[in-house]
């Protein structure tokens, strides 16, 4: 605890101190995630950090899915008629509304899962000492990475063929760092090992998620593919 | 901490592009996937009328675009023949176009290698032939001013041909044929001119006929055959003359009596088709709607 009080710093405030955490969760997670939780910090700035990029992930996607099917469609002209399609081209900047809000919805589910699946497995299978609440708003700064992924997807937009590869290398460079922040924070919170961290917020939460995603593929598959052998 | 401000506001100035870019790009980039529209056209006009070829009453066409579009209309114009409007990229071979009158009949051979043609007949001419590309589409718009005798409409590898057929149309017969595609029919005329018939056939892809004809004076009957694959039927106020798993037969109730008849007849080989359906209700999305036949690889 001694090592703890000495990388205490000196509290910031409003739009600079805000700038500091975000930079800090990237650089000095550890120090930072100290700082928050001994400024016991509220909910609010994590959940606002999620909604931001992850709504914005969420509209890139959905413009450039815009911008993919609005040429594309070009061959359905001939069938439904000109008029028709123009309503029809007009009608997909629905896409990114949507978008946006479905990735918001499920960024704020993995995000209050995955910290349960972290807490329950840090505090009962590890004996760590720290809450639910706490780590959720730590969890909260792990989006700050994905904007590497937002930076890969712009670029990607601009030009698909030079930034491709481009922007594959900083998707991984951000789910690496994301890792690497998520057991800083499960350590921090409940003053685990190193080790203990990553099992408690990588391993056991991924084991969980392939476990849901093979069930929900079984239940896809038996309704659907059952239902077209009739 | 410095350099976690700094860091802090990089990743802020990428936020805030990033929502200027989200509302910008697709005026400023438009679409991501851009076909060659602007691509140099060269647009060759060629057109016969009466004067040309005085006593003729009979047209007979033998048309062939490798790879490109046919569009199909007729005018009120008596004195016009034919009009094609060819649009070719730079450089593309130049249509041959002959013309061959013997008596009161005109044969006219066109050969096109690629391009997109806009062909106009008159009203005054009765109208037999064959259309074909080899791969792209046709579509015709039978008005009240077309006098067909028989025509053969084909996409001779792939692609498509779409019909519209308006009241106080004219034609006895329509041989649609598409090897890998679709067809499209729109049947919105309440009369037509005499007995007529349609033939359709697609050997992999599908038939939409987004609805069926019925008029006080005109009777009409669909028979509709898939070898492998399904019918997608609405049968509305027809008459369900016949049905079974991959064959379907209705008509207007006023068939046996009407003085004009249209009969139409489809065939898809591997593929479906759907029967008085709207577009886009007409690919299914429930399998336990409206489905009188189905029939699926088992």
């Amino acid at each position: 605890m001694e090592n703890e009080t000495s990388v205490q710093s000196k509290p910031s405030s409003g739009f600079t101190g805000f700038l500091g955490r975000l930079g800090g969760a990237l650089l000095e997670p550890r120090k930072t995630f100290y700082d928050m939780m001994q400024r016991e910090m509220g909910i609010l700035e994590p959940l606002f950090l999620i909604i931001v990029f992850f709504g914005i992930q969420g509209a890139l996607v959905g413009v450039f899915t815009v911008r993919i099917l609005y040429s594309s469609l070009a061959f359905l002209s001939p069938i439904i008629g000109a008029e028709q399609l123009q309503a029809f081209q007009g009608g997909l900047f629905i896409v990114p509304v949507i978008t946006t809000i479905s990735w918001i919805v499920f960024a704020l589910m993995i995000w209050i899962i995955s910290a349960g699946i972290a807490h329950l497995c840090a505090k009962y299978i590890f004996k760590g000492m720290g809450s639910y609440n706490q780590l959720l708003k730590l969890y909260g700064y792990a989006s700050v990475p994905s904007s590497l992924v937002i930076l890969g997807m712009m670029l990607t937009s601009l030009n698909f063929s030079i930034f491709f590869g481009l922007s594959m290398i900083l998707c991984l460079m951000a789910v690496f760092w994301t890792v690497v922040i998520l057991v800083v924070a499960v350590e921090r919170c409940y003053l685990i090992d190193p080790g203990q961290a990553f099992i408690s917020s990588f391993i056991v939460p991924l084991i969980v998620y392939l476990a849901l995603s093979a069930l929900v593929w079984l239940i896809f598959s038996s309704l659907v593919l059952g239902g077209f052998s009739l | 901490m410095r350099a976690n401000i700094i860091i802090g506001g990089m990743i802020i100035v990428i936020l805030l592009a990033s929502v200027i870019f989200t509302f910008a790009s697709p005026t400023v980039l438009g679409p991501l996937i851009k076909f060659e529209e602007d691509k140099a056209k060269v647009t060759r006009t060629y057109s016969f009328t009466s004067d040309d070829a005085p006593g003729v009453d009979y047209i007979n066409l033998n048309f062939t675009v490798k790879a490109g579009g046919i569009d199909i209309n007729f005018t009120d114009d008596s004195s016009l023949i034919y009009m094609f409007v060819f649009k070719q990229d730079e450089g593309a071979t130049k249509p041959s176009i002959e013309n061959i009158t013997f008596d009161s009949k005109l044969l006219v051979n066109v050969m096109a290698e690629s391009g997109d043609v806009k062909v106009t007949f008159g009203n005054n001419y009765i109208y037999n032939g064959t259309l074909r590309v080899s791969l792209g589409g046709i579509t015709v718009k039978l008005s009240n001013y077309s006098n067909i005798e028989f025509f053969d409409l084909a996409a001779v590898y792939a692609g498509g041909v779409s019909v519209d057929v308006e009241d106080d149309a004219s034609f006895d017969h329509l041989n649609i044929r598409v090897n890998a595609g679709g067809i499209m029919m729109h049947i919105g005329a309440k009369t037509l001119e005499k007995n007529s018939s349609i033939s359709a056939r697609v050997e992999l892809g599908g038939i939409v006929v987004d609805s069926i004809p019925k008029g006080t004076s005109l009777g009409s009957r669909l028979k509709a055959f898939a070898d492998i694959g399904g019918i997608y039927l609405n049968p509305g106020n027809y008459t369900v003359i016949s049905q079974t798993v991959n064959r379907v037969e209705i008509g207007t109730e006023n068939y046996p009596t009407a003085p004009i008849k249209l009969d139409i007849e489809l065939f898809t080989g591997l593929g479906g088709a759907t029967i008085n359906q709207p577009f886009f209700l007409a690919f299914p999305t429930s399998f336990s709607q409206e489905i009188t036949a189905r029939y699926f690889l088992e």
